[in-house]
């Protein structure tokens, strides 16, 4: 009789340790998890911030390319633009690297026109240019999903050469992730 | 018996709470080492990638200087396409002349453009705190050395070959942590003075202007050199200039490329009775040899042809083609 008291009074001991052992490990592992996921949305957070740091100096940076600024002004030089785009499609690879998932245009803003026509070297060449269109994507390269797209902008100084002629554009970016 | 029960039933207790104290210890040191693993790789990737962004940031600015302090714990490896930690890579198109390896003093960040004979890139040059360019150059020379645009950030100082002696180099390079020595023309006996130099380090390096070629010593090796802003890299991180010497020609490639579309399109838009159709037609060749050649001394020539010629067209109220 004695002697089955104790083994169950060892038993119980032995279960409350065990049920204090699982509920201490079940705590610990619960804040490890929930630590950890906080961590990695910190991560993520940063990342995110990094990407939109990285877009806003790739805005300065695509003013600054040699591909499309003018020569010794602070000013984009449209008889490049359409240049631009043929070298794009003969180095896609090279390009792809270099600017990534974006989307690159220049639109005119000042003198108005009624339609945003984009250029093409046909329209460039006709006597009405630079009237006859106001409009250029200068890179487009999307992923093949899209999750979230940054759109960036800025005004910068458009440059004719044929014309000798200034005008006032946007520059926009569209940063596809 | 009881008394024996007993006894196992608290080994077992014991033992159970030794080896599961013990797993729950190894689990928890496993997952904090893999923590501040994770911690310092995000630490130096954010690092690596701000760096590249303070670089591109200041690209748009044509006389740029900044001093750069890296981190304590950081070191930071040089490649000629990448920037490097032993946690993390973050790899960059940017044309950066450096030491190969970067520790925690400061660094001065400067960058000039790149025109050869149009605007390609604009170059960057780190460059540690306490390091000395010196240029020595002969009569022949001084034109040339003299007409070299150095930004005020650089720390170059050109002397006429006559003014050079030893003696007063060592005491000249005393207390500096690093020193380049450039001889425009021929550099007296360069084994004997890296023998004789040895405290700074020193590195040395001969210019020949006839040829534009650079030979870096001891290793006796020849590098063509395109333009002042690409010798300036010469003097800064030898180690990048062999790589970026050829990245260089392949973005001149490029940059010849998009001139040539924009010469055709010129000469089609401006028609056939203009007086600039000779011109684009003579430009379009240049630009379309240029966008191929990898041979120094004909992308020289090249680059001759196509400034004068870009000269003439502004002569002649042409749109120019850079």
């Amino acid at each position: 009789m004695t002697a089955q008291r104790f083994t169950k009074q060892g038993q119980v001991q032995l279960s409350e340790t065990f049920l204090v052992l699982f509920i201490i490990i079940i705590l610990l592992f619960l804040g490890l998890f929930l630590y950890s996921k906080f961590f990695f949305q910190s991560i993520e957070g940063r990342a995110n911030t990094l990407s939109e740091q990285d877009s806003t100096v790739f805005l300065s940076k695509v003013t600054g390319l040699a591909e499309l600024r003018c020569s010794d002004k602070p000013c984009l030089d449209t008889a490049k633009f359409l240049p631009f785009q043929a070298l794009v499609q003969q180095q896609r690879i090279i390009y792809t690297s270099l600017l990534g998932t974006q989307k690159i245009s220049v639109e005119e803003l000042y003198p108005q026109h009624t339609s945003s026509t984009s250029c093409t070297p046909s329209l460039y060449l006709q006597p009405a240019y630079p009237g006859s269109c106001s409009k250029w994507i200068l890179y487009e390269q999307k992923p093949s999903t899209v999750r979230s797209t940054q759109v960036l902008s800025t005004v910068v100084s458009l440059y004719y050469p044929e014309q000798d002629l200034y005008t006032l554009g946007r520059l926009t970016l569209e940063v596809y992730r | 018996m009881i008394s024996k029960r007993g006894v196992s039933s608290e080994l077992f207790i014991w033992m159970f709470a030794a080896i599961a104290g013990a797993l729950l210890l190894l689990f928890f040191i496993l997952w904090a080492g893999r923590h501040t693993e994770t911690s310092t790789t995000v630490e130096d990737i954010e690092f690596l990638r701000t760096f590249e962004q303070q670089l591109s940031s200041l690209s748009t600015t044509d006389a740029l200087s900044k001093t750069l302090t890296f981190p304590r714990t950081l070191t930071v490896h040089m490649d000629c396409d990448s920037f490097f930690t032993d946690k993390a890579q973050e790899s960059t198109s940017l044309f950066l002349f450096s030491p190969s390896t970067l520790t925690r003093q400061p660094y001065t960040l400067a960058g000039k453009p790149w025109h050869f004979p149009f605007y390609t890139d604009m170059l960057y040059y780190l460059i540690p705190k306490d390091t000395k360019v010196i240029i020595y150059y002969e009569p022949s020379a001084a034109s040339f050395v003299t007409s070299l645009e150095i930004p005020t950030s650089l720390p170059i100082v050109s002397l006429p070959l006559s003014s050079y002696s030893v003696q007063r180099l060592q005491q000249e390079l005393q207390g500096y942590q690093s020193a380049t020595l450039v001889f425009v023309g021929h550099a007296p006996d360069p084994t004997t003075l890296l023998a004789t130099l040895r405290s700074p380090p020193l590195k040395l390096m001969e210019v020949d202007i006839s040829r534009s070629v650079v030979t870096f010593y001891p290793e006796r090796q020849d590098y063509p050199y395109y333009g002042e802003a690409h010798l300036f890299g010469a003097f800064f991180g030898p180690t990048q200039y062999a790589c970026h010497t050829t990245q260089l020609v392949e973005r001149l490639h490029q940059l010849a490329m998009l001139y040539q579309h924009k010469a055709t399109l010129l000469q089609q838009k401006l028609g056939a009775g203009s007086s600039c159709q000779a011109f684009y037609s003579q430009a379009t060749s240049l630009l379309r040899t240029l966008s191929t050649t990898t041979d120094a001394p004909l992308l020289h020539t090249l680059t001759d042809s196509l400034q004068t010629l870009n000269e003439d067209l502004e002569s002649h109220d042409c749109p120019t083609i850079y």
